[in-house]
């Protein structure tokens, strides 16, 4: 009802809405990131969280971001604003890879 | 009664290839792991009847032990080793190891208990002398094939105990936990360690 409301009245309103910049969590657990692949818009914030009992060590787009090393329990948030595919790996773990897509 | 003090049989089996593989010596390649494995299974039959039993206080100690003697491989790794491949893997065993100690000791602190010493823990240990021992007389790649090939070997070994001995008989559901998350980080490394054989021959 109310984004009929704002339809109606405000159409720069729902537009506004629709482009709220969203978080997408990733978990990494059991070594792996889940989910290991994710879609993305301009100015979103991806925050990975380290379940491991291990420390993790991202490195996106070839070290173009890294991540503190992550110990059990810590998160990373990285917000992106530049369209583009970016894969990352843990640089201690290399078999352990992800991707998002920024568009 | 709290089950972290109920005392169970460990299988005979796990306990044999553990002490068993320790011992071997050589560079273990995949092919050699197997051929010592069935001489062990020979000797497991002759121990059979020897078998301590063991409860999760032994347990607890046998993976910590296991733990901080891959960290001692690794420090000494470091220490002569500049094969980039040795010297990643070494800093990643001290790295999770420790991690996976720290937990164990945690978890030691917050149930209020002492892991007990024991015949396995002290053989492990009295092996693993006898391989930092040969370790430290080598160098280059002499050194760097010697000690990938060990830490697959004992990577392997210690999978098998763990996943095989360990996590179906510990009684308490924290050890256990403890003991399943630790072993998917063991199989990573024996992944990497498989790797690591491959470059450094």
């Amino acid at each position: 009802m109310a984004l009929v409301a704002l339809g109606i009245f405000s159409g720069e309103a729902v537009a506004q809405t629709a482009s709220l910049p969203q978080r997408h969590i990733i978990q990494i657990e059991a070594f792996a990131f889940q989910p290991t692949q994710i879609n993305v818009s301009p100015g979103d914030t991806i925050v990975w969280v380290n379940n491991d009992i291990v420390p993790h060590f991202l490195n996106v787009a070839e070290g173009q971001w890294q991540s503190p090393v992550l110990e059990e329990g810590q998160s990373w948030e990285l917000m992106v604003d530049q369209a583009g595919r970016y894969d990352y790996i843990c640089v201690f773990h290399p078999t352990m890879t992800g991707a998002f897509a920024t568009k | 009664m709290n089950t972290f003090t109920k005392s169970f049989t460990i299988f005979t089996l796990a306990s044999a290839v553990l002490v068993g593989c320790m011992t071997a010596n050589g560079p273990a390649t995949a092919k050699q792991g197997m051929g010592n494995t069935a001489m062990t299974k020979v000797s497991m039959m002759k121990q059979e009847s020897t078998t301590p039993m063991l409860n999760d206080l032994e347990i607890a100690h046998i993976a910590y032990t296991a733990g901080a003697i891959d960290i001692r491989y690794a420090h000494l790794a470091l220490a002569l080793s500049e094969d980039p491949e040795v010297r990643n893997f070494a800093e990643l065993m001290i790295r999770d190891h420790t991690a996976v100690n720290n937990k164990a000791l945690a978890l030691v602190k917050k149930l209020q208990i002492t892991p007990q010493d024991n015949a396995m823990s002290q053989q492990l240990s009295q092996q693993a002398r006898q391989i930092r021992e040969e370790l430290s007389q080598l160098r280059g790649k002499d050194l760097a094939k010697r000690y990938a090939a060990n830490e697959l070997r004992y990577h392997q070994t210690v999978n098998n105990v763990v996943e095989n001995t360990f996590i179906p008989n510990a009684q308490n559901p924290e050890l256990k936990a403890l003991l399943t998350a630790a072993l998917q980080t063991f199989k990573i490394h024996e992944g990497h360690a498989e790797k690591m054989n491959e470059k450094v021959m």
